[in-house]
């Protein structure tokens, strides 16, 4: 909570833009950024995800909540007391809206080109005023069931998870987003409100919106729909230690697939580390892995042309709350020998050094690519400032942290990162390749 | 935002859309032609081959290289087929000079120039190498293979295969992979010459650059092409009555796809085709679709159930993943939906969000310009309205019987079912 609510402009002369910066005095942060779009989008979020299981009651007691309750509250959010449910509200006001829940965050968002004000009313009032049933909760269960089966089909799913599954053995990253069909189905309407009282408080939320839109008039509905809403403290979320080391240096899954899929992983320790400096510390991560292995690289091209791997080849680093890691995912018919090459690459990197024209290289595209992004009132939203809010960082500072880096960081990060000890490779496999391990 | 179109020669159009608005300008260049079964492997392995390396970038990796120094601009080939016409080009998105280093701006650094010369080294001057096609092919045919990693986009591709089995350009995945294998270098080459040559060619340029500018960077760049194209009718695509046909397969998955194909009978070009377009919105567009509240919401059977209609010929599309066991419920809630419309059982609420709903995304494709790239394109090959104000105001006027009729006019053409059988104990290790 805060005494009374704030206004900030913040300005950059780099993307000729601005946005309003306010901390409104129920403790909710809100960005408003003005665009002369005819879309406008907002989005508001809480830092309640997947990984928050397990936390701290009044009375200092652990409540254990069912793998999947971050994500199942988010479907529950849509249905009122009065009998009505908002995806019809919303369609009605000539709006599209959706939701969707992260490891370390749930959102709930509209678009529309009209009723702006009224649209967003309707997000606040719905997200903060709960409304569960026993026999809705039930219905629930068989449509996320679905939910479930539809990502136990997919290679990228099962193979990302057991990913995480082995590179972590205490994190909440080591369960799926939508829990199991046996982890929900333990789950009540009490539990639902539980969770919903601990987590969404405007302290623990933040609002972003986009959009041809004035400061007060946001402020002036956000005003109007928290009034009366509880201005407690969210809970605490407790977090186990995590090892250093990895839970399984392999993990093997057999699908209906065509090809074998390879999720290569390397677990990263964040732990000491002040906001400040994660986010240079992702910037970097970020910049090193394009210097290495983007199409404008050649070991990208040499796994290409060897035929090694498919052409889509994804890779990047994550952190969550509490942890990071670096991924590279392909299809390969030898997987193996594939993320064999992988380490021997940063090897190579690590002993001759990294180039200088190449780190400059990509920081132009680092750059560049942030500057796109302020296309569109989705991506300033939900990409660039609710992101910005979630990892504690301030949107407008990108290019500075950009401009900021440098190669002997990037090469320090090149040495400390990738270690074999803290690394787990996933293998999706087809059903023909069972037994010839 | 206006989109104007220039004629430069016979067949050759540049549609220009001049605005600041966006922080990146977009260009593509487009080869339009009919669709032709034998020319399927050809279409799809062209432009990704020319990329791997032309002329003055040696291989992939320059290209991304000199991209990259374009302040990270993004070239990717584009190859569809819609009702058959094939659409081959190339698709650009870049900075705009406003917002690139003040060093290489006031040095005169020109993107759009540099993005252009990147592209016509990939259209005129590729090497087209053995190598470089031996890869593209295995890429491609791996890309057909992995379509069973996605069970649902396998069975909309098998629905495809069913429902369209008449369409130029559409053939069976076997067909494509033996296509791609016998494709060689010299072929690549006779087809890039007969596109280049004989193939109507669209730009489409959206940023701050004024159509002048444009017009001089195309003539600089593509003077080659700029030649008299023989413009070849499109035919129209085979009238036949639904076949009603069922197909039922397996797979080893944990959930089974139900996909259902409707012919509506009518098109872009007919009178009828904003009354179909609303049908579809309120049938299975979205989360407060009939199919969605009902097949979904009401009685829990999947996570999604959504229809799409394809305007260029009249095909609408119904799909859900599902437990084996509730196919029958499922498939008789689907056509049920179907006769709640044709009875006109539709509510003055249905109407009115299937109406705003459209008009939200009338206004919306001020935002994107793609949109209007996708509309004017549409319009010139298979008729309709020629500008969003006409299609709103069409979409306006159409009445609940109107809709109903459509919805009476729809019938049912194929089923396909691909049942999951996934045993547990075989899958994980």
């Amino acid at each position: 909570m805060n005494e009374r609510t704030t206004v900030e402009k913040v300005s950059s002369a780099r993307l000729r833009e601005f946005y309003w910066d306010i901390r409104h005095k129920s403790g909710l942060r809100i960005f408003v950024f003005p665009k002369k779009f005819s879309t406008f989008y907002a989005v508001l979020g809480t830092r309640f995800g997947a990984v928050d299981r397990v936390f701290e009651d009044e009375k200092g007691k652990n409540i254990i909540l069912p793998a999947g309750t971050a994500h199942f509250l988010e479907h529950k959010m849509f249905e009122n007391a009065d009998g009505t449910n908002s995806d019809e509200r919303f369609a009605a006001l000539g709006a599209d809206d959706n939701a969707y829940t992260s490891y370390s965050t749930t959102r709930y968002l509209f678009s529309t080109t009209e009723n702006f004000s009224e649209c967003l009313a309707e997000l606040m009032r719905f997200v903060m005023r709960p409304y569960f049933t026993k026999k809705s909760v039930k219905k629930e269960q068989g449509i996320i069931a679905q939910e479930i089966r539809m990502g136990d089909d997919s290679p990228w799913t099962c193979g990302t998870e057991n990913m995480l599954r082995g590179l972590f053995s205490k994190s909440g990253l080591r369960d799926p987003i939508c829990g199991s069909e046996s982890s929900i189905s333990e789950i009540t309407d009490k539990i639902l409100y539980r969770a919903h009282e601990a987590f969404y408080t405007p302290d623990n939320m933040a609002l972003s919106v986009c959009g041809d839109v004035s400061c007060d008039e946001v402020v002036a509905i956000v005003d109007r729909e928290l009034d009366g809403i509880s201005a407690k403290t969210a809970a605490r979320s407790v977090f186990e230690d995590e090892p250093n080391g990895v839970q399984s240096e392999k993990t093997v899954k057999h699908m209906n697939i065509s090809r074998p899929l390879f999720f290569f992983g390397f677990k990263d320790d964040i732990s000491g580390l002040s906001e400040a400096e994660k986010t240079k510390r992702r910037a970097a991560m970020s910049l090193l892995n394009n210097m290495l292995f983007s199409s404008s690289g050649a070991f990208y091209n040499r796994l290409v042309s060897e035929k090694l791997i498919s052409p889509s080849f994804a890779f990047g680093y994550t952190m969550s709350r509490g942890a990071a890691y670096n991924s590279f995912s392909a299809e390969s018919d030898r997987p193996e020998y594939v993320c064999e090459l992988i380490r021997d690459e940063l090897q190579r990197a690590a002993k001759e050094g990294l180039s200088k024209d190449d780190f400059e290289r990509c920081r132009r595209v680092a750059t560049a690519g942030y500057i796109r992004l302020f296309d569109s009132s989705e991506e300033i939203a939900d990409d660039v400032m609710m992101n910005s809010w979630f990892s504690n960082c301030e949107p407008f500072d990108t290019p500075n942290v950009i401009n900021g880096l440098t190669l002997e960081y990037c090469a320090q990060l090149l040495s400390e990162v990738f270690l074999d000890e803290r690394s787990t490779v996933s293998l999706v496999k087809p059903f023909s390749e069972k037994g010839n391990e | 935002m206006e989109l104007n179109t220039y004629k430069i020669r016979e067949s050759v159009l540049l549609d220009h859309i001049r605005t600041d608005r966006f922080k990146k300008a977009r260009l593509t260049i487009t080869f339009v032609l009919p669709a032709d079964n034998e020319s399927y492997a050809k279409a799809a392995l062209f432009l990704p081959t020319a990329m791997r390396a032309t002329e003055k970038y040696r291989d992939f990796a320059a290209l991304c290289r000199r991209c990259d120094e374009l302040y990270a601009a993004d070239i990717s080939d584009m190859n569809s087929l819609r009702s058959g016409v094939c659409l081959v080009g190339l698709r650009a998105a870049m900075l705009g000079n406003e917002y690139i280093n003040e060093d290489d701006r006031s040095e005169g650094f020109d993107v759009l120039g540099g993005v252009m010369e990147a592209m016509s080294q990939i259209l005129l001057h590729p090497l087209l190498r053995e190598d470089d096609l031996e890869t593209e092919k295995l890429n491609f045919i791996n890309r057909i293979n992995a379509q069973v990693n996605d069970p649902f986009t396998f069975s909309l591709r098998r629905l495809r295969e069913i429902v369209m089995k008449d369409m130029p350009g559409v053939i069976t995945s076997d067909t494509a992979k033996e296509q791609a294998k016998k494709t060689d270098c010299q072929m690549l080459r006779e087809f890039s010459e007969s596109v280049l040559e004989k193939a109507r060619l669209e730009f489409f340029y959206c940023g701050e650059e004024s159509a002048e500018r444009v017009k001089d960077l195309i003539e600089k760049h593509f003077s080659e092409l700029l030649c008299e194209k023989s413009e070849r009718a499109f035919s129209g695509l085979p009238e036949r009555p639904a076949q009603n046909a069922e197909v039922n397969e397996s797979g080893a998955y944990g959930q089974s796809h139900l996909l259902m194909g409707f012919r509506s009978g009518t098109v872009l070009d007919d009178k009828e085709f904003y009354a179909a377009e609303l049908m579809n919105e309120i049938y299975g567009e979205g989360s407060i679709s009939k199919l969605f509240l009902n097949v979904r919401e009401k009685r829990s059977l999947c996570y999604f159930c959504g229809s799409g209609y394809d305007e260029t010929n009249g095909i609408i599309t119904v799909g859900c993943g599902i437990n084996s066991e509730d196919r029958a419920e499922a498939q008789a809630e689907i056509l049920c939906q179907l006769d709640e419309i044709r009875n006109g059982n539709i509510s003055d609420a249905e109407l009115e969000a299937a109406k705003q709903s459209i008009f939200s995304d009338c206004r919306e494709a001020e935002d994107h310009p793609e949109d209007y790239e996708e509309f004017s394109r549409m319009a010139r090959l298979f008729g309709g309205p020629l500008t969003i104000d006409e299609y709103r105001d069409g979409i306006a006027g159409v009445t609940k019987e109107q809709i109903a009729d459509a919805a009476r006019k729809t019938q049912l053409d194929a089923v396909y079912f691909l049942r999951g059988e996934l045993k547990e104990d075989i899958c994980d290790e």
